[in-house]
């Protein structure tokens, strides 16, 4: 698992180019692009497979790309939390293994979760620009690459006004949370007399 | 105040009544100043995006160069303007590029129009786009944006789910790559 982390150095879209090649147009198990099928089935549940089916691809070259490096920063995190001298005193004190990582390591290690979930959550509403085009998925990444190709101002402005504010509002929400997950994270400085 | 010494250092104890509004005042005051920073940072950002899409006013002149060729080949083919003279051909051609000019602002200094477009991206007020249109034919941004919201959440989410899930369980990766006994070592 650690030795594939290099590999989300290649990006999802260039995975999905290799999806397409083999699962969509050699081995004709899976569509090319698209989100459902045309004709537009009629029947909600066929409906709802052609979509799953559609979205198989996109999902496994976005996973592709990010879960390795994910499953190394996670293991990096852990890591670094479980040579704490407090994580010493308390397997010195006889706790069972349990409680010390879920309260003397899980717990340190919450603000890169909120972290990374926040950014996460930032991400799912921009969308991905160059996947989304090159599944011709019609989200907002590729109504981006759209805008961009034929100079539409108000709406490429429009989309960064969105992920802008999106943006700044996890930050803001991210730095009370962090005052509330961490307790050395604290607002202003305490009086000493 | 109440104080006590604690190996040699004094550790001030707040009373018990000052406490709160205390606390409160001083976050109060960190969430003004975080959100006018953050605001400031938006509005650099936006600004940014602004200039660069526009290529710094550049666009204009592309326009202009786009409005011309497309007025000059509507006026130049149209049938009811064949026999009328060159002069009175590219009469025709400035006066619809002068109205076409004021449809899209392009009379306007750019940089008025920067603040204008800062101003309406801000108040969210997102106008209307140049080209793209939403499946229902509207024109308006937020209709497009609102529109396409929904496949790119499905997309992102189920991609969240799936990258997530692992992320929580990534003790039993630490398992996995370095034995059972790891949090012992």
């Amino acid at each position: 698992m650690i030795a594939l982390a290099p590999t989300s150095s290649i990006p999802a879209w260039f995975y999905g180019i290799f999806l397409i090649l083999f699962f969509a147009a050699i081995t004709h198990v899976l569509p090319f692009g698209g989100m459902v099928d045309a004709p537009v089935p009629e029947k909600m549940s066929d409906y709802i497979v052609s979509l799953l089916k559609h979205m198989i691809l996109p999902i496994s070259a976005l996973l592709a790309h990010s879960i390795f490096i994910a499953i190394y920063n996670w293991r990096t995190f852990f890591l670094i939390y479980s040579s704490e001298d407090y994580v010493e005193m308390a397997k010195a004190k006889g706790l069972t293994a349990r409680t010390v990582e879920r309260q003397y390591i899980l717990r340190p290690t919450l603000p890169p979760i909120v972290t990374s979930f926040a950014f996460t959550l930032v991400y799912l509403w921009q969308g991905a620009i160059i996947l989304e085009t090159v599944f011709a998925w019609p989200g907002l990444g590729r109504l981006l690459y759209q805008a961009i190709n034929l100079f539409d101002v108000p709406v490429i402005v429009g989309n960064t006004v969105l992920i802008a504010y999106l943006l700044v509002t996890s930050v803001f929400l991210l730095d009370i949370v962090y005052a509330l997950l961490d307790p050395r994270v604290k607002v202003g400085g305490e009086r000493r007399a | 105040m109440a104080s006590e010494t604690l190996g040699g250092g004094t550790i001030t104890k707040p009373r018990a009544g000052m406490r709160l509004p205390d606390t409160l005042s001083r976050l109060l005051k960190y969430v003004l100043f975080r959100g006018v920073a953050l605001f400031v940072t938006v509005v650099i950002g936006v600004y940014l995006t602004i200039l660069i899409a526009n290529m710094g006013g550049y666009l204009d002149t592309i326009r202009k160069a786009q409005i011309q060729e497309e007025v000059g080949l509507a006026i130049n083919g149209d049938p009811a303007n064949k026999g009328l003279p060159a002069s009175e051909l590219r009469r025709m051609v400035e006066e619809r590029m002068i109205i076409e000019s004021k449809r899209l602002n392009l009379d306007q200094p750019f940089a008025l129009r920067s603040v204008n477009y800062l101003t309406d991206a801000l108040t969210l007020n997102l106008g209307r786009a140049e080209f793209i249109s939403s499946d229902s034919g509207s024109r308006r941004v937020q209709a497009i944006l609102v529109e396409r919201m929904p496949a790119t959440l499905l997309l992102s989410a189920w991609r969240t789910c799936f990258s997530f899930s692992p992320r929580f369980s990534s003790r039993s990766f630490c398992h996995a790559t370095m034995g059972a006994g790891w949090i012992a070592s």
